[in-house]
């Protein structure tokens, strides 16, 4: 059922990612819900499910970028590897820690990303990422940390259910 | 055997991860070719369908932004458009009066604005925005392009009181204009007035005009009053029944013209 449930998720961010989004860009910068989704999926899963949700969303995104197929799917995965492996940390409660996590997520990924497709140009590629990929990187970390806020007032909300 | 499912437990992720890895880089390494175009020619009919209803979504969005910015539009330019039909009106009555003064060759009139009316049902006075610091007296006249509109009967420092001639208390001493048949003209009601003590067998027919004549003192001679609208004779009846229509729309009154000369003033500046 939870896996049914990322699913829908990761199909949402995708679709909203690919469309409404431009209505909250700043200039041209929008947050990448695709991560913040895999960053979820990475909380609750860890490595293993974060992994594949990671090259199942890139390889989807990937379609659409014909010319470097496979290039999403290659650095969602290791990043969302990467996420899973930080889920096992104490640290990840924290809100802060978790916009920081998120925030180097999207900026690893953007690196990975633009050094790969410009490859060998790695003036070009930092300029991308400074242009591009840090902005992402702060916008999905703000977004991400008050949906997290968000969600653990829900959270506290909920009332407490005794065992038998 | 144990110790292999804790191995691939703990390492199924690496596995996974591997396996991702060289599944990308394999896609990356392929390129374009025949499967990966039928795969995402496949993906692109399945997803397009669902991004197209949100993207209708979107477009609802930006249809409504601009269905309020073109309300809003149309709110500013109906108040723009109100406001210049209103500045040509004032423009049309303000030359209108301006060719009054041309005709009739008054140089001390003042103008006035309109700023109340009577709050009764009969209306018999208004209130102007001119007194006696502008130089107003009694019984001065008041007149518009269209004619005589009645005089003042009370002035203050910077209004005035001013009695119209739709007050049955202000009858005007009148003359029809092509035959000279004098009568006094009196506010009966709604809007008719009627031109009383007309012998049965003056020469008075419909659609004469009529206007002051000057006698009582109080109003100049030669402004207009209105037109005859009905003439009933009698021979039993030693006086004509006479119904005039009045020149003045008192019911639309804003400004008005003040003669500051009143007939007594001129007959003793004459002297």
């Amino acid at each position: 059922m939870r896996f049914l449930r990322y699913f829908f998720l990761a199909a949402i961010a995708l679709i909203l990612q690919s469309t409404l989004l431009k209505l909250v860009a700043v200039g041209h910068i929008q947050p990448d819900l695709v991560l913040l989704v895999l960053f979820y999926i990475a909380l609750m899963e860890g490595s293993f499910g974060a992994t594949i949700a990671g090259f199942c969303t890139g390889l989807v995104q990937d379609i659409y970028a014909p010319e470097t197929l496979g290039l999403n799917a290659l650095c969602k995965s290791l990043v969302a590897f990467g996420l899973g492996y930080c889920q096992r940390g104490v640290f990840m409660e924290s809100l802060v820690a978790r916009a920081l996590i998120l925030f180097s997520a999207v900026l690893t990924h953007d690196i990975l990303y633009f050094v790969i497709s410009v490859w060998p140009d790695l003036n070009g590629a930092l300029r991308l990422v400074v242009r591009a990929g840090l902005p992402t990187a702060l916008y999905t970390a703000i977004l991400g940390y008050v949906i997290f806020y968000l969600m653990g007032r829900k959270e506290k909300a909920r009332p407490i259910q005794e065992s038998p | 055997m144990s110790r292999l499912v804790f191995w691939t437990d703990r390492s199924r992720q690496f596995v996974v991860l591997s396996c991702a890895v060289i599944v990308s880089t394999v896609l990356l390494s392929i390129g374009r070719n025949q499967k990966t175009f039928v795969a995402r020619a496949m993906t692109i009919s399945i997803l397009a369908p669902v991004q197209k209803s949100v993207s209708l979504a979107s477009q609802f969005w930006d249809v409504y932004l601009q269905n309020r910015r073109l309300r809003r539009l149309n709110t500013e330019l109906s108040l723009e458009n109100q406001m210049l039909r209103e500045a040509q009106l004032e423009n049309l009555r303000l030359r209108q009066l301006l060719s009054f003064r041309e005709r009739e060759k008054l140089t001390s009139i003042l103008l006035a604005e309109v700023i109340a009316r009577e709050p009764s049902r009969q209306m018999n006075s208004i209130l102007i925005g001119c007194g006696i610091r502008q130089g107003l007296e009694k019984n001065m006249s008041v007149v518009t392009s269209q004619g005589l509109v009645g005089r003042v009967v009370e002035v203050y420092p910077n209004t005035a009181l001013v009695q119209i001639l739709m007050d049955r208390n202000c009858p005007v001493s009148a003359i029809i204009h092509r035959s000279r048949v004098s009568g006094i003209l009196t506010y009966e009601e709604g809007t008719a007035f009627g031109l009383k003590n007309v012998l049965w067998r003056m020469d008075v027919a419909k659609g004469d005009t009529v206007i002051s004549s000057g006698l009582g003192g109080i109003f100049p001679k030669g402004l207009q009053l209105g037109w005859v609208n009905e003439v009933t004779s009698n021979p039993r009846e030693l006086f004509k029944e006479i119904v005039v229509e009045p020149s003045v729309d008192f019911n639309s009154l804003e400004e008005v013209f003040v003669l500051l000369n009143t007939p007594e003033k001129v007959e003793e500046e004459q002297e």
